[in-house]
């Protein structure tokens, strides 16, 4: 699927490539699955996601724009986990690539899986 | 007689036909919420006065009446369950049998002990315990002795049950027994499908004895989640793989490693998404990786199974089959020693089984040097050949050998060379340190040479404290399910205790060398070789040895499980030792056989 929480770990590992991230996608074909909200899971995630690099990256995708900044209390704010719930869980890239924007290294994604296997002397 | 605690004369404080039965899902607590720590003291009487003077918590007792099954896994099982579920825990371990199923803990309350098993995958049910004894006259002699207790069980609809251990009783031997309580007087209706409170006898034999040594009675108050396992069960599993795990363990692991709702696993060696589903069941979100992509995507009609479409078999028609589709986020491919992930403590757990380099061995990407198409530079580094051979200095790194091009345009693959079990171990480890959140943990496999193995070989790192190390024995070789807890922030500079030097070793005398295991034992020996080193090339030895005595056995042995097939390469294959105690487990690790398509030799990670 390549969900953005996914994409938004991801950076490029290509030997002393220090600046890959966030990835760019390119030829994304974009599907959007609907699925249940979990708010517990959104909240216990927030800390842990870039919130820099999702909302660049929702921006290159032409999707709704999230806020600049994660609100005080978002366990509260019932339309930020939505739209941070749509953003993150039900957007799904099915093919297309991941480049780095340092190093331009392709990383493939075919049915929704990315390969991110390296080349024998980039690692 | 042996001493005990005394039991509480007094009626319990929340006596009374219990209304909550263990069902429905578990309410899940905050994952942030600190936990109180379990204790385990060697025999507290249930009034002893706490060590500061305070008044002592007032306790109960209770039975835990386990599955005879993977007996290494219970007590570690049910401290975890203690801490997940937020319940201080006593266990009575000086009066506990490993060879039987009960245990008696103090727990604050009923509440807490349904709670406490709930989610066991090991535990039957739990009782209040009211009674033991070695016989029945001293047993019911107690009973009669304290008819207040019996005051809120008077008139509501009752039932016995008789559960017995190493013996199985007929019916009417039961019905007898239950007989024997009827001086308790009971006035309400018996119901035997949902009475407001079943009592409980629990008799426990020695083998092929015709008596019980002893006796236990009281109130069950709930159940363990063992319906769990056949949901799970791998005859209904819509894709298989050779390697995807028992759900008995599987979900253990779960227990182990505190999966819950509002979680983030992964599992980085997924191979066929076992761990996904029954970690996605706790409730947790699951990412996966794994540096084969064909076990994500799924070969085709050889391993569909259940009236899956041909071709239609993979991580996802499993995912889809017990509708988690919102809790199994994305499967990756990639090299878990090349890993692009992020910095930072991203998981809550780590839940995974990685290659044991038999069926499935582990690999790494690398060159293959001995190949002309590449070089190796001076400062170490390599280069395709074409490259190297120009005079421009930094040619190669202009030109890397990209994996996407017109040829490939889904990626070549690339080379690898084999990675060796004691370093995926050092190195999982310390990705665990970096990777998981303080308060995770990581659960996996660890195979071992019993002869050879000692506590010292399970790698360490000063972010972890070791949770538990449960043994699952083979006969000549065993695995551990080892757990630990991330207990510090990770800082630069923390590693894992390392298998560096022996894994040098190793590679020094080749790849998959024959004698690469000799070679390690003749050298002086600073530090332990660990169980798990070489373990592919012991693993094999055993059937070697084992051949001679047992050819005649392994061709019919191997006829009985390869569907029809016997290649001379099933009948090499030691047969494994079937766990003692395994029973109601689905078959763990069949003798490695051809896969469907009827490759044999086939290398991948699970």
């Amino acid at each position: 699927m390549v969900r953005l929480l996914t994409h938004n770990m991801l950076q490029c590992h290509v030997k002393n490539c220090t600046n890959g991230f966030p990835l760019r996608f390119q030829d994304p074909v974009i599907e959007q699955h609907e699925q249940e909200i979990n708010k517990e899971f959104l909240v216990n995630m927030l800390p842990r996601i870039d919130w820099n690099a999702l909302r660049t990256t929702v921006d290159q995708l032409g999707l709704p724009e999230l806020p600049a900044a994660v609100p005080e209390n978002p366990a509260e704010d019932e339309a930020f986990l939505a739209a941070l719930h749509r953003a993150l869980m039900e957007v799904n890239i099915q093919s297309g690539s991941m480049v780095c924007p340092e190093c331009e290294h392709v990383y493939p994604i075919r049915d929704g899986i990315p390969n991110m296997l390296l080349s024998e002397d980039e690692v | 007689m042996a001493t005990r605690p005394p039991s509480s004369s007094a009626p319990r404080a929340d006596a009374g036909p219990s209304t909550a039965k263990a069902s429905g899902p578990a309410p899940s607590p905050s994952p942030a919420a600190p936990r109180p720590p379990v204790t385990k003291s060697p025999a507290p009487p249930a009034t002893a006065p706490a060590p500061n003077g305070a008044a002592p918590p007032e306790r109960n007792r209770y039975l835990v009446h386990f599955a005879q099954a993977h007996e290494d896994f219970r007590l570690a099982e049910l401290r975890s369950l203690a801490k997940l579920e937020n319940v201080d825990l006593v266990m009575e371990e000086h009066r506990y049998d490993r060879d039987r199923p009960f245990l008696t803990v103090q727990l604050a309350s009923d509440a807490d002990a349904i709670k406490l098993v709930r989610r066991s995958i090991l535990v039957k049910a739990i009782y209040a315990l009211w009674e033991e004894s070695r016989s029945y006259e001293a047993l019911l002699d107690q009973i009669r002795r304290k008819p207040e207790r019996n005051a809120p069980y008077m008139t509501c609809s009752f039932k016995f049950v008789v559960e017995t251990f190493n013996n199985s009783r007929a019916l009417d031997y039961k019905v007898a027994i239950i007989n024997r309580f009827a001086f308790m007087a009971f006035t309400g209706p018996i119901d035997l499908k949902s009475p407001d409170v079943t009592l409980g006898v629990l008799e426990d034999y020695d083998y092929k004895s015709d008596v019980p040594r002893y006796l236990y009675f009281g109130i069950q108050l709930g159940f363990g989640n063992r319906p769990a396992i056949d949901k799970f069960s791998l005859k209904k599993r819509t894709y298989l793989g050779t390697t995807s795990m028992d759900p008995q363990l599987s979900l253990i692991m779960g227990n182990l490693g505190l999966v819950r709702p509002g979680t983030l696993v992964y599992d980085p060696f997924v191979g066929t998404g076992s761990f996904l589903v029954t970690m996605a069941h706790f409730g947790a979100v699951t990412i996966g990786s794994d540096i084969d992509g064909r076990q994500i995507r799924g070969t085709g009609k050889g391993n569909a199974r259940r009236g899956a479409k041909p071709g239609s078999a993979s991580v996802w028609s499993n995912v889809e089959q017990y509708g988690l589709q919102d809790r199994v986020v994305d499967c990756l491919v990639y090299d878990m020693a090349h890993h692009p992930l992020r910095a930072g403590e991203l998981f809550d757990a780590i839940i995974t089984d990685p290659p044991y380099g038999v069926r499935a061995g582990a690999k790494k990407i690398g060159a293959d040097l001995k190949r002309a198409e590449w070089v190796k530079r001076p400062d170490g580094s390599i280069a395709p050949a074409a490259a190297a051979a120009t005079t421009e200095p930094h040619a190669a790194e202009q030109a890397p050998r990209q994996l996407v091009s017109a040829k490939h345009p889904h990626g070549r693959y690339p080379q690898t060379v084999p990675y060796d079990l004691d370093a995926v171990m050092a190195d999982l480890t310390d990705f665990a340190g970096r990777y998981l959140r303080v308060g995770g943990r990581i659960a996996y496999w660890l195979p071992t040479v019993k002869a050879e193995y000692a506590d010292e070989d399970i790698p360490t790192h000063p972010a972890l404290t070791l949770v538990a190390n449960c043994e699952q024995p083979f006969g000549q070789w065993s695995r551990r399910l080892v757990t630990l807890e991330k207990t510090r922030t990770w800082v630069e500079g923390m590693h894992s205790s390392g298998s560096g030097q022996l894994s040098a070793k190793l590679e020094r005398a080749g790849p998959g060398a024959p004698g690469a295991l000799d070679s390690v034992k003749s050298e002086p020996k600073p530090t332990k070789t660990p169980g798990h080193k070489g373990f592919r090339e012991k693993y094999f030895a055993f059937g070697l040895q084992a051949k001679d005595g047992q050819q005649a056995k392994d061709g019919q042995q191997a006829k009985d499980t390869q569907q029809g097939k016997d290649t001379p390469q099933t009948k090499a294959v030691p047969q494994l030792a079937r766990p003692s105690a395994d029973r109601g487990a689905t078959a763990v690790e069949p003798p490695a056989r051809s896969s469907a398509n009827g490759k044999t030799g086939h290398v991948g990670s699970k």
